[in-house]
């Protein structure tokens, strides 16, 4: 018997062949209770295929999703406390938005109007609810889905490229929502977007696939981090590069030097500092930023 | 269960296409009936319902029209593509993966063939209300109706008359299903139903021609055979080329349920084994 202990969401060995491609190849992944995780790649990578076996949509070659650590083949009723958005709000376009959450509500057994009206208030749709969806532009669509995955109440809400046809202000208003699932709802989020700078600011931990594999899983923190150097605001600049020299190789950058050095250097480097007589105002770890760190790990494993 | 009928009835009521497929029985007796109502007395096809002199039970036969367009080649054409579209809908909208993480595969099949049925024999049982009733208008206007028009009556003959539509109703079904769920499309569906009550058909007409296992194993006969057996006791011989045994009504009925479960299992095993991309 499964308990709420286990993690929420595991694959194990997960693998999907379609013919003789691997589209997924023995993805092994965890995640907690209240995580919000990101699923990177570029396209082609896996990443729909996978939500597709999570969901029960298609069948893993080997290997299982598992919910709460039962396997969704085998106990499909775990889907019930999951809310899912996959290709850009799938909806039935004879019927207003209204009516498809209605549908959708009914099918779950559980229809309820006032949080079918909260959520479409939510999600920005309110005055268009009563329209039919086929009139609905793609963000719209995009927002009635994320209504949609949010009926039943989730415990766990997996979004596949929430942000896709979204305009720069509907990208920061999902963002918001994101944020505000995981932190003040404590749901749980897997998000699969290619759109790395929103992944960057909403995610604690992440798996970077390419090629139907996980060629990378670290916190957030620790991905930025990762190779990123120590930066110095201090003056004069050219003291403070003799200074650092011999032991930490440094390079200027707009006005800053990056040394390569790790954090735990900085006290030492502070040191080196005030002893050559060179002002600091200000150190801190260096973050590269993921589209830096993503192109850097996807050109490794390419290499 | 109950969840995933309510939720596709509400979602088939509100297409469109329900007007032009389903409730299309009904209205067309209203506009059969308005327009006979329009023309002068006695020359219309509905004329003879105002003759105080009719058999009752000629009289009521008029009334079940309904149930032998139902059971007819067109009225199964429409059966067909209504299935076709509850089924292969879902993948013409994409709308497979919002349903299908929320409800069990074979309890989502099941709901559409319950709610495709039930809402069928709503548009025939209200057409068949209204051809009684708008009968009565009709001879309420001309000379009376005959008497010996009982509700007991009624009610015996629509349903021998309805039987056999459910049969042919069923076994539709079950070709558009298949059809949808195999192909991934509604007009795959809707061609692969008509394309079968066609061959159904001709299978009729050549039976001579053919083997005759191979003939008592098609549902043709047996339908008929059902079908007379409700309307006069006897089975059907029509059908048979000669050194063939007439079946007994439990024959047809095993044969003509074989088939529709085995349909309705293909659809369903099919669909459970699917991978929804």
């Amino acid at each position: 018997m499964a308990g709420d202990s286990d993690p929420i969401l595991q694959m194990v060995h997960l693998t999907k062949r379609f013919g003789g491609q691997t589209a997924v190849q023995d993805v092994n992944l965890s995640i907690a209770a209240g995580e919000v995780y990101g699923f990177l790649g570029p396209n082609g990578a896996g990443k729909s295929t996978t939500i597709r076996m999570l969901l029960s949509l298609i069948r893993p070659s080997s290997g299982e999703a598992r919910l709460w650590g039962r396997d969704v083949r085998a106990h499909p009723e775990q889907l019930a406390r999951v809310g899912s958005l996959v290709d850009g709000g799938t909806l039935y376009p004879f019927l207003t938005g209204r009516e498809n959450l209605a549908v959708l509500g009914t099918l779950l057994g559980r229809r309820d109007p006032r949080r079918a009206d909260a959520l479409l208030e939510q999600v920005g749709l309110a005055t268009a609810a009563d329209k039919r969806v086929k009139s609905y532009s793609t963000g719209m669509k995009q927002r009635l889905g994320v209504a949609a995955a949010l009926l039943n109440d989730p415990e766990l809400v997996i979004l596949d490229e929430p942000s896709n046809g979204l305009d720069v202000s509907g990208i920061g208003e999902m963002r918001a929502l994101i944020r505000r699932l995981a932190r003040e709802e404590g749901r749980t989020v897997f998000l699969c977007s290619h759109m790395l700078h929103e992944v960057e600011q909403v995610c604690d931990r992440v798996a970077i696939v390419s090629k139907g594999r996980v060629i990378r899983e670290a916190a957030m923190v620790d991905l930025l981090e990762r190779q990123g150097g120590v930066r110095i605001e201090a003056s004069p600049i050219e003291a403070a590069q003799a200074a650092l020299s011999p032991r930490w190789p440094t390079t200027a950058e707009g006005g800053a030097l990056v040394a390569q050095a790790q954090r735990e250097d900085i006290p030492a480097m502070v040191a080196a500092l005030v002893a050559a007589g060179v002002e600091v105002f200000h150190v801190s770890v260096a973050r590269r930023s993921l589209e830096d760190a993503f192109v850097s790990i996807t050109n490794e494993a390419r290499a | 269960m109950m969840g995933a009928v309510a939720a596709e009835a509400m979602k088939l009521v509100r297409h469109r296409a329900t007007w032009g497929l389903v409730w299309i029985f009904p209205l067309g007796v209203v506009i059969v009936a308005l327009l006979s109502l329009a023309l002068p007395h006695g020359h219309s096809r509905l004329g003879h319902l105002g003759s105080p002199t009719l058999p009752p039970q000629i009289w009521i036969a008029g009334t079940t029209t309904i149930w032998k367009v139902a059971a007819s080649g067109p009225g199964r054409f429409l059966v067909g593509a209504f299935t076709a579209l509850a089924f292969g809908g879902e993948y013409g909208w994409n709308t497979w993966k919002l349903i299908v993480p929320h409800g069990r595969r074979p309890v989502l099949i099941a709901a559409k063939y319950g709610v495709v049925l039930g809402l069928f024999i709503a548009s025939w049982a209200l057409a068949a209300a209204l051809s009684v009733i708008l009968g009565l208008l009709v001879a309420s206007i001309g000379d009376g109706a005959p008497s010996g028009i009982t509700l007991a009556a009624l009610a015996t003959a629509h349903a021998h008359a309805a039987l056999p539509a459910l049969g042919s109703t069923l076994l539709t079904m079950g070709y558009a299903s298949v059809g949808a769920v195999v192909l991934r499309s509604t007009p795959g569906g809707a061609i692969v139903a008509v394309a079968a009550v066609v061959v159904e058909g001709l299978a009729g007409l050549i039976a001579p021609l053919i083997n005759p296992m191979l003939f008592l194993s098609l549902p043709t006969y047996h339908l008929r055979n059902l079908q007379s057996f409700i309307e006069t006791g006897g089975p059907a011989s029509q059908l048979l080329s000669s050194g063939v045994t007439q079946g007994p009504w439990c024959v047809s009925l095993a044969v003509l349920g074989a088939w529709i479960v085995g349909l309705y299992a293909i659809a369903a095993v099919v669909f459970e084994r699917q991978d929804l991309n």
